[in-house]
């Protein structure tokens, strides 16, 4: 009895602290830790920051230092409680990017700028803070005179991106750079390929076959260099995808309120209804008429 | 009084008189009434209407003023909601493991369609499919059946499928039969019963078909598949309002769906596939455009936080 206590209240804690603690237990890997800022924190850094984070984070975690946050579990935390604070911008940034628990990403809706100006407003509730040296991150792409042209090989029908860098008039390919291919859509852009420059600075990508297009086949493409504090772009519009005839959803005579909507066999039972009932009244007036006329000659 | 009984011929004099007149007047009024008719919109400018300003004040307005301006851009309202967007094909997917009932959806909906907070084109429900398992919240909005009931049964042709899939409602021609929230087995229209919410404050905007603002009292209204947003190229209302990135929205056609909340973008026929998508009361062969994802692996408890939302 006692031991059988002991054990439900052993499982009821157990419980209750893995339901609350949930968030706390995803890790944040070493390196992204020690990520840093690219740039300084500055009231406008904290006053775009204050804008994105009213849009996009105020629902859940409230007015930073009003402990206002939505009443969830696991709680969202106050953004300017020393429990927070006491995480490095760089495991910020990982949890912002990546997100945790109930917590969604934010690595498709905000570009790493913005992610890095909410950071900074966060920051700003903390006096005792102060924004380490900025690292040089070893990014690939650093220079303001790389380039990125996406190109369509005919003969490997394959897309591939070129990424050279100016040195001294020269343009020399840049090794090693991840890029992300994603295609065009309505409300957003698609990963369809990745891959990595090699040697010649050249990536080929392996688009699947069967991306719907346009009317004709093609396809808008968008490539992107990831990671890098300069985010290289570039777009191809290429005949690479499945050709699509949008079907129309009215031609199909589904809807029975307007003639030009009513299914044929509806119409067609319909009339023929109302004409066989016309000439069943027909018929009978005929013959009422027939007999009265017998009666009439009778008498 | 013989000879006149005998002989006809004064009474058809008189009779003929009568007639004549009777004619000559029937002719008048008959002109006289085609002519007004004739120039009846030329007429028109220079006549004034008496119209009470929102701060009290009677002012008079040219008719042909007031008239014309609404009635073009109402129409061209009434047209432009009518015409699908070409070549797409719209759809929602809800995932039923990520809503926790923060009824941000909701919130962002009621306001921009200007419903009263008893009218929901959206709402989350309580559901519980047996016993044994879990409950869960479920976001139900209009499923914009690709084989509406609503739309067969309306008899003035208000409530209309479009090619790109909305199922909406022109309250200038809905009479308010409510046929059609009898015909609908997903309960999602409501009827204006009252006085809209903001009868006051929109009383000078023109209807627009595709937000179905200003409400109207009498007539039916229900969700849109924000039709104005999707014009513009941006998600729903709805789905953008969402903490939880329960809402997916996309063209079929394109076969990509975009969360409201991470603004990620899948493949639609994966993502229905990887997940055991469903549909509705499909079995009514209604051919809903709402896909929902099972209620599988939930970051939190149920909790019935419906009242706790109402007190703040």
């Amino acid at each position: 009895m006692q031991l059988n206590r002991i054990l439900i209240a052993s499982i009821t804690l157990l419980i209750i602290s893995t339901s609350s603690l949930f968030s706390q237990t995803t890790s944040v890997p070493s390196e992204a830790k020690n990520k840093t800022a690219p740039f300084l924190f500055t009231p406008e850094t904290i006053k775009t920051g204050e804008q994105i984070f009213n849009a996009n984070c105020k629902s859940c975690h409230g007015d930073p230092g009003k402990a206002n946050y939505a009443k969830l579990n696991p709680i969202p935390k106050d953004p300017a409680s020393p429990e927070y604070q006491k995480n490095s911008d760089g495991e910020m940034f990982y949890i912002l990017s990546n997100g945790r628990g109930l917590m969604p990403n934010f690595v498709n809706t905000l570009n790493e700028a913005q992610r890095w100006q909410v950071i900074s407003y966060i920051r700003s509730f903390n006096k005792s803070y102060k924004q380490p040296p900025i690292k040089s991150t070893g990014e690939v792409v650093k220079t303001e005179t790389a380039k990125m042209i996406l190109a369509f090989d005919k003969s490997e029908k394959k897309v591939f991106a070129t990424i050279t860098d100016s040195v001294a008039g020269l343009r020399k390919p840049l090794p090693d750079i991840t890029i992300k291919l994603f295609v065009k859509r309505t409300f957003g852009s698609l990963l369809v390929a990745e891959a990595s420059t090699g040697k010649e600075g050249i990536a080929y990508f392996n688009t699947p076959a069967d991306i719907p297009g346009d009317s004709l086949g093609f396809l808008s493409l968008i490539a992107k260099t990831q990671g890098n504090s300069k985010e290289l772009i570039s777009t191809l519009n290429e005949k690479l995808g499945v050709v699509t005839k949008p079907k129309n959803l009215l031609d199909q005579r589904a809807w029975w309120n307007v003639n030009k909507m009513a299914p044929v066999w509806l119409i067609i039972s319909y009339l023929f209804g109302v004409v066989g009932i016309g000439i069943t009244v027909v018929y009978i007036l005929l013959q009422l008429r027939k007999i009265k006329k017998i009666n009439d000659s009778a008498t | 009084m013989e000879d006149e009984s005998k002989n006809p011929k004064p009474k058809s004099r008189r009779e003929f008189v009568k007639n004549i007149g009777l004619i000559g007047l029937g002719g008048i009024a008959l002109g006289s009434s085609l002519y007004a008719a004739k120039h009846f919109e030329e007429k028109k400018r220079g006549q004034n209407v008496k119209l009470l300003t929102a701060d009290g004040k009677l002012v008079e307005v040219d008719l042909l003023d007031v008239k014309q301006l609404d009635v073009d851009r109402l129409t061209n309202n009434q047209e432009r909601g009518r015409k699908g967007i070409p070549g797409k094909s719209w759809v929602m997917v809800v995932d039923l493991s990520k809503c926790r009932n923060a009824r941000k959806c909701i919130d962002a909906c009621q306001s921009a369609h200007h419903l009263r907070p008893e009218q929901y084109h959206i709402n989350t429900l309580q559901m519980k499919d047996t016993d044994r398992t879990p409950a869960y919240h479920m976001p139900k909005p209009c499923q914009h059946c690709d084989n509406p009931p609503c739309v067969s049964v309306c008899p003035v042709d208000a409530t209309f499928k479009r090619s790109d899939g909305p199922v909406l409602i022109d309250n200038e021609r809905c009479i308010g039969c409510r046929f059609c929230i009898a015909a609908c087995p997903y309960s999602a229209r409501s009827f204006n019963w009252f006085e809209p919410k903001d009868a006051e404050k929109d009383k000078d905007l023109v209807y627009d078909v595709e937000l179905n603002v200003p409400q109207k009292k009498g007539t039916i209204t229900k969700c849109c598949f924000s039709a104005d947003r999707l014009r513009i190229n941006q998600l729903p209302y709805c789905v953008s309002a969402c903490p939880n990135g329960v809402y997916y929205f996309g063209d079929e056609n394109e076969d990509a769906i975009t969360n409201g909340t991470t603004k990620e973008t899948v493949r639609l026929s994966k993502l229905l596939s990887d997940n055991g998508a469903y549909q509705l009361m499909e079995e009514l062969g209604t051919k809903p455009r709402v896909f929902y994802l099972p209620p599988k692996n939930r970051l939190f408890p149920f909790s019935d936080n419906t009242e706790n939302e109402k007190k703040s």
